[in-house]
C-alpha cells in the first residue's frame, strides 16, 4: 500500500517536473528581443532599424542555438552587462590610443553584437531552410568574435597580441588543436572573427600600391584618344602634301591647333590626377561587423567548410562566398552604399568582366570576377538552381588546389549532374555562358 | 509491280534482314522499341504549326460556299470526336494482320477509306468535303505535315476520278492476293526517270508522253502492262501536278518516318512540338524545316546526322569523357599528356562536330548533299535525341565556329572602316571634335559589345 502511494507521488512529481521543464523549454525557445541592426533599404542604402532576434538563449545575452557572440578572445557570450564593463575598460585601455574610435560606446558595441547575430542567423536560415542544406543544419555552434585584432595561428588559434594586429577585415577559421594543449588553450571549432575598424590615411595605402589606380585609367584614356588624333594629323598632312598645300596657312593652323589640343588634353589628365586625389576618401576604413554582406560572406565560408576549408583566400573560395552573400542579400552589389562603416568600393556582381589569367592569382582573391561569373549563372539555369549548383560544386573543390578555369568550371559541371533540372540543356547553356565570359 | 503478301516471302525477308548490316541494325532497334503503329507514325508530335494550311484553305471555293467550320465545326465536340473516330478506323485498317506485311499507305486508298469512315460516322463525306476533313485531322494533330502533304497533293486527282480498291487488287486461281502498286509512288518514279532523261529542260508534255508510251515500253521490256486504272491515275496525277505539289509518296515517306521519328532511346513521347520544325526553311521552296529534312535525306541519313550530335554531347560531357592531348616524342622520351579544361573539351567537341559534319559531304552516303549544322539539329529533334526544351541550347553550339555578330559590332566595324576617311573631308576645327566624338563613341560601343573574342587570342586556351 505504502509502495503504491510512493509510486503515485513519484509519478506526480515526475509529471510536474516534466511539465515545468516543458514550460521552461517553451519559454526558452520563445525568447525574442528587438535590437537595432543595420538593415538594407530597397534602393541599396541602409538604415539602423529595430529587428527581432529570435531564439536567444537568455534575455540580454547574444547567443542562440547556432551562434555565440563573444568579445575579443573571451569564450563567454556577450551580455548587455558585459558591454557596459567593456566600455569602461576600453576607455581606460585606449585612453592614449589614437586608433580608438571614440564613437564606440555601449550603444555601438550593442549594435555590433546584435548586427552580427541578426545577420548570421539570416545567413544560417538561408542555407538551412531556403537551400535545405543538412550540413549547415548540423553545424556546431559557431563563435563569432568581435573586435579581435590577433592574427590566426593554426598552432594556437590566437597569434601573439603584438604580432601584426589586424584591422578592417574579417575571417573565418577552421577548427583546430593547439600545438601545446593547456587548461587555458584547448581545441577550438570553426569561428568567425571580425576586426575593429581603423582609419588609415589613403596616402599610406597608395604608397603600398605598385601604381596609383588613377594613372592606369589615364593611360587607358590616352591609348584610346591619341592614336586617332595622330592618325588624323597624318592623313591631313598627306592630303595637304597631295594638294601641295603644306605651306598654306590653313594647314599650319590645323597642325598648330591639333598640337595645342594635345597639350590641353595632357594638362587635363594631370589635373584629373590631382582632382582624383582630392575627391577620393582621405581615410580608408571598414567596420566589417557592421556590413551585412560581409557577415553573410563569412558565414558562407563556414557553410562551405565541410569541403573547402577556410584556410586561405583564393579567387574561387572568396568568389563563391561572395556569391552566397549576394544571394542572401538579394543583390549582386556587396558592401556598397554604407559610407558610415566603410570607404571600400565594395563588389559588383553585375559587372561584365571577361576572364583574364590574372584572375587566377591569389592577389586577385578579392576581385569580383568570380562573383560576377557565378551571379550570371542565375540567368542561365535559374536563381534557385544556380545557388544549388554552386553549393553542390564545393564537393568537387579544394581551397588550395582549385582554380577558376579547370577547378570551378569543372566542379559546376559535376554539380550539374545532380543540381540541374535539365542536365543536357543546362550543360550546353553553361558551356556557352562560360565561353561568353572568356573562359 | 505486284506486291505479294504471301507467307513464303517471310524466310527471304528474314535472311535479307540478317545479311544486311543496316537492316540488322534496324532489327536490333526494333528489339528495344516496339515499332510505331500507323496512328503513331502519322500523328503530329514535332510541328507547332502547319505550313500547308492557310486561311483560304479553311474557306469554301467562293464566299457563298460553305467552309471548314460549316462542315466540321471546331467547337462541336461531337463532330470532332466523330472525325477522330473515323480516322481511328482508317488507322486501324492500316495495321498489319498476323503473318502479313502492313498494308500499303496509298493516298487514294486512304482517302477512299476515310471518306467511307466519315460516312459511317454520319459526317459530311462528299468528295468536296474530304479536303476539309483532312485539314481537320491536321488541326487536331492526328496527322502531321509529312502525311498531309501527299494526301493534299493526291486529293484533286482522287476527287476527279475516284479510287475503288477492288480495281487495284488481283486474286489468282490459287487464291493468292496481289495489290497493284500505289499510283503516286509509280508516278513519282516515272517523273524521276523523265527528269533524269531531260534534266532541267523537262516539260510537262514529256511526262504525258512517258505515261502514254509507258505501256508499250513495259510490254517491250516483258513487264506486265499498266492496267487501265493505273494509266488513268497517272494521267490524273499529271493533270493535277502532283509532282510539283510534293516529292513525297505517302507509303515511302511513312517508312522513312517510322525508321526515324523518335528512334533515339532518349526520345520522349510526350515532348512538345517545336516551332523550328514547322518554320519555313530559307530557300526551301516553301517547305518547313521538317518537310525539307525528309525531302533531302532518307531515314538512314537522318539517323546518321542525329548521331553526330549525340557524339558531340558524349565528347563534351565531363561525366562520360575526359579529353587529353598526347604528344608522342619519337626520340624515346615519355609521352606528354595535356589534359583539357572543361571549356577546351567543349570547344574541341564542337569543332569536331563541325569537322565531322563537313566531312559527311565527302562520304558516299551523302553524295551530292551538303548537310549543315542546322540539318544535324533538325535530325536530332526528329529522332527525339534532342528535346524541345534543349533546342535553343543546341542551336548555340555553332557559336564556337560561327559566332553571332551583334548590330553594335557591325556599327563599330563601319565606323572603324570609314570614320577616318570621312574625318579627312571635314575641315578643322570641326574635324578635331568630330574625331574626338568618334573615338569616344567607338570606345563606348566597343565596351558595350565586348566579347570573349577568339579563345585562342590570349594564348592560354588550346581550343
Amino acid at each position: 500500500m505504502k509502495n503504491q502511494n510512493y509510486s503515485k507521488i513519484l509519478k506526480k512529481t515526475l509529471l510536474s517536473a516534466l511539465g515545468a521543464l516543458t514550460i521552461a523549454g517553451l519559454g526558452y525557445a520563445a525568447i525574442s528581443e528587438n535590437y537595432d541592426v543595420v538593415s538594407r533599404k530597397k534602393g541599396g542604402g541602409y538604415e539602423i532599424a529595430s529587428r527581432p532576434i529570435d531564439g536567444l538563449l537568455a534575455r540580454d545575452v547574444f547567443e542562440t542555438d547556432h551562434f555565440r557572440i563573444v568579445w575579443k578572445k573571451e569564450e563567454a557570450a556577450l551580455t548587455l552587462d558585459r558591454i557596459t564593463t567593456i566600455v569602461e575598460e576600453e576607455k581606460t585601455t585606449h585612453k592614449d590610443d589614437p586608433l580608438w574610435n571614440q564613437d564606440r560606446d555601449a550603444d555601438r558595441i550593442r549594435l555590433m553584437a546584435a548586427n552580427a547575430l541578426y545577420h548570421a542567423e539570416l545567413a544560417h536560415q538561408y542555407f538551412a531552410e531556403t537551400l535545405g542544406a543538412n550540413e549547415v543544419k548540423n553545424l556546431e555552434k559557431i563563435i563569432i568574435r568581435l573586435d579581435l585584432t590577433n592574427k590566426y595561428s593554426q598552432f594556437a588559434r590566437f597569434a601573439n597580441d603584438n604580432f601584426q594586429p589586424q584591422f578592417n577585415n574579417a575571417l573565418s577559421i577552421e577548427g583546430g588543436t593547439p600545438l601545446k594543449p593547456s587548461p587555458e588553450a584547448g581545441p577550438w571549432q570553426r569561428e568567425i572573427w571580425f576586426r575593429p575598424e581603423k582609419k588609415i590615411p589613403i596616402s599610406e595605402i597608395l604608397a603600398q600600391l605598385p601604381e596609383n589606380p588613377a594613372n592606369s585609367a589615364i593611360r587607358e584614356a590616352r591609348a584610346e584618344l591619341y592614336p586617332m588624333q595622330i592618325d588624323t594629323a597624318i592623313r591631313n598632312t598627306l592630303y595637304a602634301a597631295f594638294q601641295s598645300n603644306l605651306g598654306s596657312a590653313n594647314y599650319l593652323n590645323d597642325i598648330i591647333r591639333q598640337g595645342g589640343t594635345f597639350l590641353l588634353m595632357e594638362g587635363a589628365f594631370q589635373i584629373v590626377k590631382v582632382v582624383d586625389r582630392v575627391l577620393i576618401p582621405q581615410k580608408f576604413y571598414l567596420d566589417t561587423v557592421m556590413v551585412p554582406e560581409i557577415i553573410y560572406h563569412e558565414f558562407s565560408h563556414i557553410a562551405m567548410s565541410d569541403w573547402m576549408a577556410p584556410d586561405v583566400s583564393t579567387p574561387v573560395n572568396e568568389g563563391m562566398a561572395d556569391f552566397f552573400a549576394a544571394n542572401i542579400a538579394g543583390s549582386p552589389k556587396l558592401a556598397k552604399k554604407i559610407k558610415d562603416f566603410s570607404t571600400s568600393i565594395g563588389k559588383n556582381g553585375k559587372k561584365r568582366q571577361f576572364f583574364n589569367i590574372e584572375y587566377e592569382t591569389l592577389a586577385k582573391a578579392q576581385s569580383d570576377f568570380v562573383l560576377s561569373l557565378l551571379w550570371g549563372l542565375r540567368d542561365v539555369v535559374g536563381e534557385k538552381p544556380a545557388v544549388k549548383l554552386v553549393f553542390g560544386a564545393r564537393k568537387f573543390l579544394t581551397t588550395k588546389d582549385s582554380n577558376i578555369r579547370t577547378g570551378l568550371v569543372g566542379a559546376i559541371f559535376q554539380s550539374c549532374n545532380t543540381a540541374c533540372e535539365a542536365p543536357l540543356k543546362d550543360r550546353m547553356m553553361l558551356h556557352q555562358y562560360f565561353m561568353d565570359r572568356g573562359l | 509491280m505486284f506486291r505479294r503478301s504471301s507467307i513464303f516471302l517471310t524466310p527471304l525477308l528474314i535472311s535479307t534482314l540478317v545479311l544486311n548490316p543496316l537492316a540488322a541494325a534496324t532489327l536490333a532497334l526494333a528489339d528495344e522499341k516496339a515499332p510505331l503503329t500507323f496512328a503513331e507514325t502519322v500523328r503530329n508530335t514535332k510541328e507547332t504549326d502547319s505550313v500547308l494550311i492557310s486561311d483560304t484553305d479553311l474557306q469554301g471555293a467562293d464566299e457563298d460556299s460553305p467552309g471548314l467550320e460549316d462542315y466540321y465545326p471546331s467547337q462541336d465536340a461531337n463532330v470532332q470526336a466523330a472525325v477522330a473516330a473515323a480516322f481511328a478506323a482508317v488507322a486501324k485498317s492500316m495495321e498489319p494482320k498476323e503473318n502479313e506485311l502492313p498494308p500499303e499507305a496509298c493516298e487514294p486508298a486512304l482517302l477512299t477509306r476515310f471518306q467511307s469512315a466519315l460516312a459511317t460516322q454520319g459526317l459530311p463525306a462528299d468528295k468536296t468535303e474530304i479536303r476539309f476533313a483532312l485539314i481537320t485531322l491536321r488541326q487536331k494533330n492526328l496527322i502531321d505535315d509529312v502525311t498531309l502533304m501527299p494526301l493534299l497533293a493526291a486529293y484533286p486527282a482522287w476527287a476527279s476520278i475516284g479510287y475503288d480498291e477492288r480495281e487495284w487488287t488481283r486474286t489468282d486461281s490459287e487464291g493468292r492476293t496481289a495489290f497493284v502498286d500505289c499510283p503516286t509512288d509509280q508516278y513519282l518514279q516515272l517523273v524521276g526517270s523523265v527528269r533524269t532523261e531531260f534534266g532541267r529542260k523537262m516539260k510537262r508534255k514529256n511526262i504525258v508522253q512517258k505515261i502514254n508510251t509507258g505501256a508499250k515500253e513495259k510490254n517491250d521490256a516483258g513487264q506486265p502492262r499498266y492496267l487501265a486504272v493505273q494509266t488513268n491515275w497517272l494521267r490524273a496525277l499529271e493533270k493535277t501536278s502532283y509532282d510539283t505539289n510534293t516529292r513525297f509518296a505517302l507509303n515511302s515517306i511513312l517508312k522513312q518516318v517510322a525508321d526515324t521519328k523518335d528512334a533515339s532511346p532518349r526520345a520522349d513521347p510526350n515532348d512538345k512540338p517545336t516551332k523550328v520544325m514547322s518554320k519555313r526553311k530559307k530557300k526551301g521552296k516553301g517547305l518547313s524545316n521538317r518537310l525539307a529534312l525528309y525531302s533531302m535525306y532518307n531515314s538512314f541519313q537522318i539517323n546518321m546526322l542525329a548521331d553526330e550530335f549525340k557524339k558531340f554531347t558524349e565528347r563534351m560531357d565531363l561525366m562520360s569523357a575526359d579529353a587529353t592531348i598526347v604528344i608522342h616524342y619519337k626520340d624515346g622520351r615519355p609521352d606528354e599528356t595535356i589534359p583539357l579544361s572543361p571549356q577546351e573539351q567543349y570547344r574541341m567537341a564542337a569543332k569536331l562536330l563541325h569537322k565531322d559534319v563537313e566531312e559527311l559531304k565527302l562520304s558516299g552516303i551523302f553524295a551530292g548533299k551538303s548537310p549543315t549544322f542546322d540539318d544535324v539539329i533538325l535530325a536530332s529533334v526528329e529522332t527525339g535525341f534532342l528535346h524541345a526544351s534543349e533546342l535553343d541550347a543546341a542551336m548555340g553550339v555553332d557559336d564556337v565556329w560561327n559566332p553571332a555578330v551583334s548590330g553594335w559590332t557591325k556599327v563599330v566595324t563601319i565606323v572603324k572602316k570609314y570614320g577616318g576617311t570621312v574625318l579627312m573631308l571635314i575641315p578643322n576645327p570641326i574635324s578635331f571634335w568630330a574625331g574626338l566624338a568618334l573615338t569616344l563613341a567607338e570606345t563606348v560601343i566597343t565596351k558595350k559589345t565586348q566579347s570573349a573574342g577568339n579563345p585562342d587570342d590570349n594564348g592560354i586556351s588550346i581550343f
